[in-house]
């Protein structure tokens, strides 16, 4: 098996992080699958929040661990050494090994979601952190999200309306612009005109109005820096000629989609101004001249070739289009033939079709208008034609409807405006004839009408007329306004297949494509007379299509998804804005009366900002793409969709919670759930117990399981500071958080500061100290200028190797980029200062008392580079053998254990030792594959060698042999006539004084030497003492053997015995062996120099650095290296000589 | 007033407080000089004194509770060491300076920032020097009656 | 700051011949094969560039034993002191003892503003006349109590003991709240800014308290006063003496009578600065031998020859102290003397300190202060 071993451990617990750590420990590849988005510091819930935060901090540090957060395993397939688990993911859209919690995205998130719990408001942005408030690793912020607002769903043209409302609401006017454009242009237009299908949607209807979303939309386009801009053409290769046939909404926007996708699409117009029904359907009080020009000239500008007063089909022929290279052709000629009413008096003089009404009057040309006009039709035009009638007429303008109030086709707000301007209706009237005199018009005979159940193709009931109920209206001018139909047959293209009743050209609704190939039709010529946004849409698909069509993809695939889950929201849980829906203003009647421009006003911004915070936040994120902008680390994916993955493991350990969990008892799944494993603090032991015992389990499924990578090493940096002090080169590096650090501080004035300095060699600022990136441009820059120190303005506090309760994992990952396997290939030594949390954070109302700290800090620190002493932090490997002084069944079963594991053993057991059956036959099994070496007790043994490699020198009378062993492992119970034997000299090497210090009864000694509290330590260099009394007798202890088995595993594992930093150094000229420091610590003994002059001993190996020796060190003999006096005197002299100046 | 002080405290506990407080964004005066030990045990007079010596107000030491200690140094070295500084500041005058020992649990910001204020305020408190009896002095005053009688 | 050259020839280092005798008889050498006066003078005058980052510089004790015996006595202590002097000009910061807490107090005494509370060891039995003219100069002696009580010397017991001398002797005198440091550890240590500080102080304080006669017990201050105070201040106008100088004290000494005591087996360990600078080795063997019952012997090396405490101004105060220390310790036990005698509160702080060391010689030998054991002496007669 080449590759290591792989566990997954399904859990959340101290127990498991526990494991994870273990079993990382000893080399083997920890998959940890946890369904919290992080680990929390909660001070109430963990009883001992001091362990389970180191213990979660040890295990986020070790590199062989990967964490998958927000992970749920669903199934467990596949058997031992080959499982796949299926897991879902709940989606953060933030990758948590990039993202620093710089808290960039939270500022800057304009969503700000407001809910009721229980009549408390509680109100957050949609991007924050796991538990907003208390500390948490990893420090990544989530993004909370729910499928897809209605109004997004409902537009068209996919606007991402929720996106622009909350960036309105944020008075970001700029930015909705940028995002509704993203989609659509020609906002101008359809602020105005667009029928707004996202208001119908709106969830604000459950509680009162809809957000007039319509209005927001014009406002935006009205008020936005870029609105009255023309941008720049885009020089994008053309990837092909398209021609697009009209300058309607549709052809408008195919055009601008088809440049967008590198395509040079040219528009024929036939009329002289293009815009189709823009230009000449709608009169100018509804969209005015200008607005229209500066919307359209927006697309046309970037590089869009138009040919005004072409008529194909008439002045030009496709084939002609063809031999120009114009690959593929979209029909856009809109509905422009009138209806007609085919009635007696038609032909009248005075009769007139509204568009030629329309069109005369928006290009102000001259034409008769009747002091009594009727209207015959409701829709938009027939309102828009009365309007501009009565503006001409001043007389009566009355509409003859033949349906009810209620189903009228026009849109209400503007029948309103017309009933408010003096147009009237006659409802329920259907015109049978046109009355004369001569040929002028006098009258209209109408006969009433009543719905029946027949449903229209616009979902009305179909009014038919009740014969003998005539009646006559008066008038002297009628304007027909029933509609146009679309007339494909001016293009003259051969084949193309119509629609007979309505004329409209028939077309594959995905594609829009017709049934010639390569042509492709939209708008109303495609659904027949409808509205601006729907037409727009097919502008976009069409292009779509042409796209796929002239690049020779798939045309439909992927186009007809299922539809978007809508988000579903519960309003009474809102926190609504308790605002009224705004309307727009009217110019007031008179004015309006008679003028042709724009009857309403636009928001003004503060009724706007109101109007877009009624917003619900369906979506929760309105993806509005502000966080986007603001990550210096490319952390955020708002298109993450990965929501399930497979995750392999061989061995998987399972930490339900609670006591009685289902069990999952296939063979390689081991079920750890302790009562009360929270309580009783440290499980650890038991996680070993449990953990070692499947390991045994694996070594018979796989042989060579030792055969394992070695196990990481958290730090291959070997730290080596220059000795001549002459040959300091300092740098010093300013992490800047992204922009959180220099935000609150004056980093010109801190690098300054720095580089002012003459013993600072280089300063330089950097974006995220913690990133992968930003470590290697440090390691780099190192190299570069040839540093040997680097002090780094982080928010690292320490450059010790231990985790320390108030670490977090940014703070950890600075450290290991910088000396592990990313960027470890420099030699400077490394020095932290904290200036984010104890500068940025804590002073963060006060810029200048900040910066002044972090001067003080940073000064402080590169003082001390310069007295630091030399240190040399390397590593001594570990000898993979074991041996064992005494017979207990502890050390019988870890030894066992060990053997079983593949690992050679010797025993020294003094003789006839009692020996339990099972153990016993294990004895022989063992001895006899060479694995295991027996020796009786010799009359002296005594411990020489280095840690991790120890000679023991056995003696017996006559012969002496020597034994090599990495690791000492002691039966605490032994007799004392046992003990006598080991050589206890007090001036002896260290183990053998500890091993002497186990001796039970000796008062004085056990008061002395005390190690219980330092058998970390002791481990850590491989000296093992196991309990005595327990496990003396019959079957016992055999747990507690396992756990010493799996205890002196993990040190074998780790390889390596490296030195830390910060412990105790002596110098032994300076030394009286005044005895104070052997006082404090049985760790440090008096040994004698060449000269046999006595000094003080530190064993820097088992040193817990904790410095109680340096305190009561007379003449400074002793101290730590990185809290020397001197250091202390020198940090206090920048801090302080500052303070005062 | 701006007092300059120096807070000793220890890597565990002590540091998680002042972490707490800060990356909670509580309030404390930026003047006060940070400096870490991996355990007060292993601070001495001397350092103490010479924050005084370069112009310190006051010092305040911050360590873990009782039996707290990651390393089990409970033998209290650290209270001999300020005695030894306080007499050395007491014979130097009252004006000479304050220390103040303050054991808090991990992660306690609040009590940080309310030890921090205490402290400060009662090195600007405008208070007569009141004159502490000092070990040497009480040796002399037990001398004294073996004089006497 | 005076020139190194100016240096050469007010200590006379031109004249050196390193003819080694000061090697010889110098006791850090002796352990301390890197060390001796000679080479210092050599490498100074040889690289005057490199001997200011020299460590040796800081291995001297200053017991003179080199310049008694240097046939041109070249005044190496002082030599040394101005190299050290130099040395902490360009930055060196030398290891201090007691974690450097004694150089703190000093500076901080130092202070101007400083108002001293020092006063607190005085017995009730021995007052102070505020109003005298002569004052006894105590010393830091109340300093060393606060720091060394761990080794159990108490300084302020040769104070109080010499007090107690000067009232039997019918000399009343006024002890200063606002005395300072002399400043001998500091300008030996080459803080010199730090000595002229101190001096500066003091001899503001000596001119308020309108003092004319400065009385000394300790003889580093003595010497301070006596010698480093004239040649460092111009406005220096006071007459110092030292205790055992002062006739009225040889005076009660004489009529202590020694019926019917214990005969007891004490030895003298002479200063430096009493000894080998300012010659006075008979007084204070007078007075000892004035005690009733007490017989005096003396060590294989004593009067000008003794074996220096291997004291060091508070730094670097490392083995080679100590072995210094052990030999005079051996030398004392080896004598059966029940007492060491000192008559200087450092002697008797450095030697306890090593006695209480690891491995240390002559565990059983007291070490007692000279005027501590006269007072008490006193205290006796006075119940009889």
């Amino acid at each position: 098996m080449e590759r290591s071993l792989r566990a997954a451990i399904i859990g959340d617990s101290v127990d498991a992080l526990q494991a994870a750590s273990y079993l990382a420990g000893i080399g083997i590849d920890v998959r940890f699958i946890t369904g919290s988005p992080a680990f929390a510091f909660f001070d109430s819930s963990q009883a001992d929040p001091r362990l389970f935060w180191s213990t979660v901090l040890n295990a986020v540090k070790n590199p062989s661990i990967s964490f998958h957060y927000n992970t749920l395993s669903t199934e467990i397939k596949g058997t031992k050494g080959d499982f796949h688990i299926g897991t879902k993911q709940r989606l953060s859209y933030i990758d948590s090994n990039l993202c620093t919690g710089c808290k960039k995205c939270e500022e800057n998130c304009s969503t700000m979601l407001a809910i009721l719990k229980d009549g408390e408001k509680i109100s957050g942005k949609a991007v924050h952190k796991p538990y907003p408030g208390i500390k948490s690793v990893p420090s990544t912020m989530v993004i909370d999200k729910n499928e897809v607002a209605p109004c997004r769903v409902a537009c068209p043209l996919g606007i991402n309306v929720q996106g622009f409302i909350s960036l309105l609401a944020n008075n970001k006017v700029d930015e909705a612009y940028e995002l509704i454009n993203m989609k659509a242009p020609l906002g101008g237009i359809l602020g105005r005109l667009c029928k707004h299908p996202c208001e119908e949607k709106c969830n604000r209807v459950k509680i009162d109005s809809p957000v007039s979303i319509r209005a927001l939309h014009r406002y935006t386009y009205d008020n936005a820096g870029a609105a009255g801009k023309v941008p720049e053409a885009d020089a994008i290769p053309s990837r092909g000629k398209v021609a697009i046939v009209g300058s309607g909404p549709a052809g408008l926007m195919a055009a601008w989609e088809l440049k967008r996708r590198g395509y040079e699409p040219t528009i024929f117009e036939s009329h002289g101004t293009y815009g189709g029904m823009l230009a000449t359907g709608i009169p100018r009080f509804r969209l005015s001249r200008e607005i229209r020009e500066r919307e359209i000239n927006k697309i046309i500008s970037r590089g869009i070739k138009i040919r005004t007063g072409i008529t194909v089909g008439r002045d030009i022929d496709f084939a002609y289009l063809r031999e120009r290279d114009y690959r593929a052709f979209f029909l856009a000629i809109g509905a422009s033939r009138n209806n007609k009413l085919n009635i007696p008096g038609e032909n009248l003089k005075g009769v007139i079709d509204c568009m030629s009404f329309l069109i005369t009057l928006n290009q102000m040309g001259d034409i008769f208008v009747g002091s009594n006009i009727v209207i015959i039709g409701d829709g938009n035009t027939a309102v828009d034609s009365a309007r501009v009638a009565i503006r001409k007429n001043k007389g009566s303008v009355k509409i003859i409807s033949w349906t009810v109030p209620d189903e009228l086709t026009a849109a209400g707000d503007e029948v309103e405006e017309a009933f408010e301007e003096g147009v009237t209706i006659e409802y329920s009237a259907f015109p049978v004839e046109i009355l004369g005199e001569g040929n002028k018009v006098v009258g209209v005979r109408c006969r009433r009408t009543r719905l029946t159940d027949e449903v229209m193709r616009n979902g009305w009931h179909k009014p038919e007329p009740v014969p003998g109920t005539d009646f006559i209206i008066d008038a002297d001018h009628v304007i027909v306004a029933i509609g146009q139909s679309a007339d494909a047959s001016q293009l003259n293209l051969e084949g193309l297949d119509v629609e007979k009743k309505l004329g409209t050209i028939k077309v594959n609704p995905i594609t829009l494509e017709t049934n010639l190939s390569g042509v492709f039709a939209g708008g109303d010529c495609m659904r027949g007379p409808n509205n601006v946004v729907d037409a727009m849409a097919d502008g976009v698909r069409a292009a779509e299509s042409i796209d796929r069509y002239i690049s020779g993809c798939d045309m439909e695939q992927g186009r007809n998804g299922e539809p978007a889950r809508i988000a579903e929201i519960d309003v009474s849980a809102v926190a609504a804005s308790p605002a009224q829906r705004a309307r727009m203003s009217y110019l007031d009647l008179e004015t309006r009366k008679n003028t042709y421009e724009e009857t309403t006003t636009g928001f003004s911004s503060d009724t706007a900002r109101e109007e877009a915070g009624r917003c619900l936040s369906c979506a929760l994120c309105s993806e509005c793409m502000e966080c986007v902008k603001v990550c210096k680390s490319n952390a955020i994916d708002h298109a993450d969709s990965v929501q399930s993955a497979e995750i392999e493991a061989d061995i998987i350990l399972r930490f339900p919670e609670g006591k009685d969990s289902d069990r999952d008892s296939r063979e390689g799944i081991y079920n750890f759930n302790f009562e009360a494993s929270v309580s009783d603090g440290d499980n650890k032991p038991k996680i070993m117990a449990g953990v070692i015992q499947t390991i045994l389990d694996l070594t018979t499924a796989f042989p060579d399981i030792l055969a394992l990578r070695d196990s990481h090493q958290l730090s291959r940096h070997h730290q080596r500071v220059s000795t001549d002090d002459a040959e300091k080169r300092t740098g010093v590096f300013l992490c800047s958080c992204n922009g959180e650090n220099s935000a609150v501080m004056d980093f010109e004035r801190l690098m300054r500061a720095a580089g002012s300095r003459s013993d600072v060699k280089h300063t330089s600022m950097v974006e995220q100290a913690c990133s992968e990136n930003g470590a290697t441009a440090i390691a780099e820059r190192i190299k570069a200028d040839g540093l040997t120190h680097a002090v780094i303005a982080a928010c690292r506090c320490c450059s010790y190797d231990q985790v320390c309760y108030s670490c977090n994992d940014r703070r950890i990952l600075l450290r290991n980029y910088l000396t592990g396997d990313v960027s470890a290939d420099h030699n400077a030594a490394l020095d932290y200062v904290n200036i984010r949390e104890l500068c940025a954070w804590a002073h963060n109302g006060d810029g200048v008392a900040a910066t002044d700290k972090a001067v003080g800090m940073l000064e402080a620190a590169v003082d001390c580079v310069n007295i630091r002493q030399p240190e040399d932090l390397d590593r001594y490997p570990i000898n993979p053998v074991a041996l064992f002084i005494g017979g207990s069944n502890i050390n019988r079963t870890a030894a066992m254990t060990l053997e079983v594991l593949g690992y050679k053993v010797f025993h020294i057991e003094p003789p006839n030792t009692p020996m339990d059956s099972s153990i016993a036959s294990s004895k022989d099994h063992a001895a006899h594959e060479g694995k295991s070496v027996y020796r009786e007790m010799p009359d002296s043994l005594s411990i020489e060698g280095s840690p991790g490699n120890y000679q023991v020198r056995l003696e017996y009378a006559g012969n002496e042999d020597v034994l090599n062993a990495g690791a000492i492992v002691m039966d605490g119970s032994l007799p004392q006539a046992v003990l006598q034997k080991i050589s206890s000299n007090y001036l002896g090497r260290l183990c053998n004084r500890i091993i002497s210090g186990t001796r039970v009864g000796d008062q004085e000694r056990e008061a002395k030497y005390n190690f219980s509290k330092y058998e970390s330590a002791l481990n850590q260099v491989g000296i093992f003492i196991n309990a005595g009394g327990a496990g003396s007798e019959e079957g016992q202890g055999s747990n507690s053997g396992i756990i010493a088995a799996a205890r002196i595993l993990q040190y074998f594992r780790s390889h390596w015995i490296t030195l830390r930093h910060s412990v105790a150094q002596v110098n032994a000229a300076l030394c009286r062996a005044c005895r104070n420091c052997t006082e404090q610590c049985p760790l440090i003994e008096i040994q004698e120099d060449g000269n046999g002059r006595p000094h003080s001993y530190v064993e820097q190996f088992v040193c817990t650095g904790c410095g109680a020796c340096t305190a009561v060190c007379p003449t400074g003999a002793i101290y730590i290296n990185n809290q020397s006096n001197r250091l202390l005197a020198a940090s206090l002299k920048s801090y302080l000589c500052r303070t005062k100046t | 007033m701006n007092a300059g002080i120096v807070v000793f405290t220890c890597n565990w506990d002590g540091w998680s407080c002042i972490d707490a407080a800060s990356s909670a964004g509580m309030k404390y005066p930026a003047s006060v000089n940070i400096i870490k030990l991996t355990c007060l045990s292993s601070l001495n007079a001397g350092s103490m004194l010479k924050a005084f010596e370069l112009g310190a107000d006051g010092v305040l030491l911050l360590g873990c509770l009782q039996r707290q200690c990651r390393y089990g140094q409970f033998s209290g070295n650290i209270e001999v060491e300020i005695t030894k500084a306080r007499d050395i500041l007491n014979l130097l005058g009252a004006r000479s300076g304050k220390i103040k020992l303050s054991k808090l649990a991990a992660f306690d910001g609040k009590g940080f920032v309310e030890q921090l204020q205490a402290f400060i305020n009662e090195l600007t408190a405008p208070t007569l020097p009141v004159k502490i009896q000092t070990s040497i002095e009480k040796i002399h005053m037990t001398e004294r009656k073996i004089i006497k009688g | 700051m005076a020139e190194l050259k100016d240096i050469i020839r007010q200590t006379k280092a031109q004249f050196c011949l390193d003819c080694g005798k000061c090697t010889a008889v110098c006791p850090v050498s002796r352990f301390d094969a890197k060390f001796s006066p000679r080479l210092i003078v050599r490498k100074a005058l040889r690289h005057p560039d490199k001997i200011y980052a020299d460590e040796n510089i800081w291995s001297c004790i200053g017991c003179n034993m080199c310049t008694v015996r240097c046939n041109y006595n070249v005044s190496y202590v002082d030599f040394i002191r101005y190299l050290r002097m130099k040395s902490r000009e360009n930055g060196t910061e030398p290891v201090f003892s007691h974690a450097g807490v004694p150089e703190s107090f000093m500076h901080l005494m130092a202070r101007k503003e400083t108002k001293q509370n020092r006063l607190g060891w005085i017995p009730d039995d021995v007052g102070i006349d505020t109003s005298s003219g002569t004052a006894f100069f105590v010393g830091c002696a109340p300093y060393f109590d606060a720091i060394f009580q761990d080794i159990g010397v108490r300084a302020t017991d040769s104070s109080i003991g010499a007090m107690r001398l000067l009232k039997a002797a019918g000399i009343s005198c006024n002890v200063l709240a606002d005395e300072r440091c002399c400043g001998h550890d500091l300008i030996l240590s080459g803080d010199l800014s730090g000595f002229l500080d101190l001096g500066h102080a003091n001899i503001e304080e000596f001119t308020n308290r309108g003092i004319k006669k400065i009385i000394v017990s300790c003889p580093e201050c003595y010497y301070t006063l006596k010698v480093d105070y004239p040649r460092y201040f111009n406005d220096w106008n006071f007459e110092v003496c030292h205790i055992t100088e002062v006739p009225e004290i040889s005076q009660i000494s004489r009529h202590t009578d020694a019926n019917g005591s214990v005969k007891r087996k004490v030895t003298y360990h002479d200063s430096c600065k009493l000894g080998r600078y300012f010659k006075m080795y008979d007084g204070p063997r007078n007075l000892l031998n004035s005690i009733a019952g007490v017989e005096l012997v003396e060590m294989e090396n004593n009067r000008e020859n003794a074996v220096c405490c291997g004291a060091s101004p508070w730094m670097y105060c490392g083995s080679i102290n100590k072995q210094v220390q052990d030999e005079r310790l051996r030398q004392a036990g080896s004598t059966g003397a029940e007492m060491m005698v000192t008559s200087c509160p450092k002697c008797q702080i450095h030697l306890t300190c090593a006695q209480k060391s690891h491995d240390n010689a002559a565990e059983d030998i007291r070490i007692v202060d000279m005027y501590h054991l006269l007072s008490q002496s006193l205290a006796r007669k006075e119940k009889d």
